[in-house]
């Protein structure tokens, strides 16, 4: 975890691989972990600093990939290979998000609307709420992979061609591209209340660094 | 709250249809992270809280 200038490990030892996925404004970090094959989801309160395991019942996998600041977490799971399936994790009741074949949630804003990615004969994005669920349309080569809080702003990733990839926000009902000045490549993956966008970018050396996009301060309101 | 008010109070869910007119890129501040020692760093969330942003990345190789 990175916050003004200073870095803080949240590594859990018992694991080889540790990737957090989200933070909410309480300080709760949801995200995975892993000694391969198997994954897990994980809850890190950075206050408390407690870390505790997430399984969504009976799953193989399972992946936290957001979380909103009434502690609702939002992600995926798999059982056997078989079908992947969205999930949200509300208290210590878990509820299966079923859009497809494969549905894969990857954000919840403040009220429990869940956004995130289907697939069945091709990739959609979809909006889930009260049980239903909506494609969203975005076009071609777009795929959301953030919300804000308050549901008005998205970001996710655009991919002008197999294996090229330029980040973008849709705010003010626009689309604008996030590219790291001197990038190759740039991924968007979390936003805020502040519309900020966080990702990572590839460098003419192929070396690849974390990045964090602020608006202009000029911005006209959303 | 119906659907379209609880997930997208300005309407953003249905203007998904309309075409990106041009690629415009955004203005703004970017700023890089690298995680120490780390060969690769990925970050994927951010917080609001207290104005000093928290950032959450991952990384590879120490």
């Amino acid at each position: 975890m990175f916050r003004a200038g200073k870095y803080t490990n949240i590594d859990d030892s018992g694991w080889s691989l540790t990737v957090p996925s989200g933070i909410n404004d309480e300080g709760q970090i949801v995200g995975y972990v892993s000694n391969y094959p198997a994954f897990s989801g994980f809850l890190y309160d950075v206050q408390a600093q407690t870390f505790t395991e997430l399984n969504y019942p009976g799953a193989t996998t399972t992946f936290a990939n957001g979380i909103n600041d009434a502690g609702d977490i939002v992600g995926y799971y798999t059982i056997e290979e078989a079908a992947t399936k969205g999930f949200e994790l509300v208290g210590s009741t878990y509820t299966e998000i079923s859009v497809s074949f494969l549905t894969q949630a990857y954000g919840i804003t403040s009220v429990g609307a869940v956004v995130g990615v289907a697939e069945q004969s091709y990739q959609y994005n979809f909006g889930f709420y009260d049980a239903k669920s909506k494609n969203l349309n975005l076009p071609a080569g777009f795929t959301l992979t953030a919300v804000n809080p308050e549901g008005t702003v998205l970001a996710g990733i655009f991919m002008s061609r197999p294996g090229q990839y330029t980040g973008w926000v849709y705010r003010n009902k626009k689309y604008i591209f996030i590219s790291f000045p001197g990038s190759t490549e740039t991924l968007a993956y979390g936003i805020n209340r502040g519309d900020e966008i966080v990702g990572w970018f590839v460098d003419s050396s192929d070396n690849v660094h974390g990045f964090r996009w602020e608006p202009p301060s000029d911005a006209s309101p959303r | 709250m119906n659907f379209r008010a609880a997930f997208f109070s300005v309407g953003v869910l249905f203007v998904f249809v309309a075409a990106v007119q041009s690629r415009a890129y955004a203005q703004g501040t970017y700023t890089q992270i690298d995680v120490p020692g780390a060969r690769s760093t990925y970050c994927l969330g951010i917080d609001t809280k207290g104005g000093l942003c928290r950032v959450v990345c991952g990384r590879l190789g120490r």
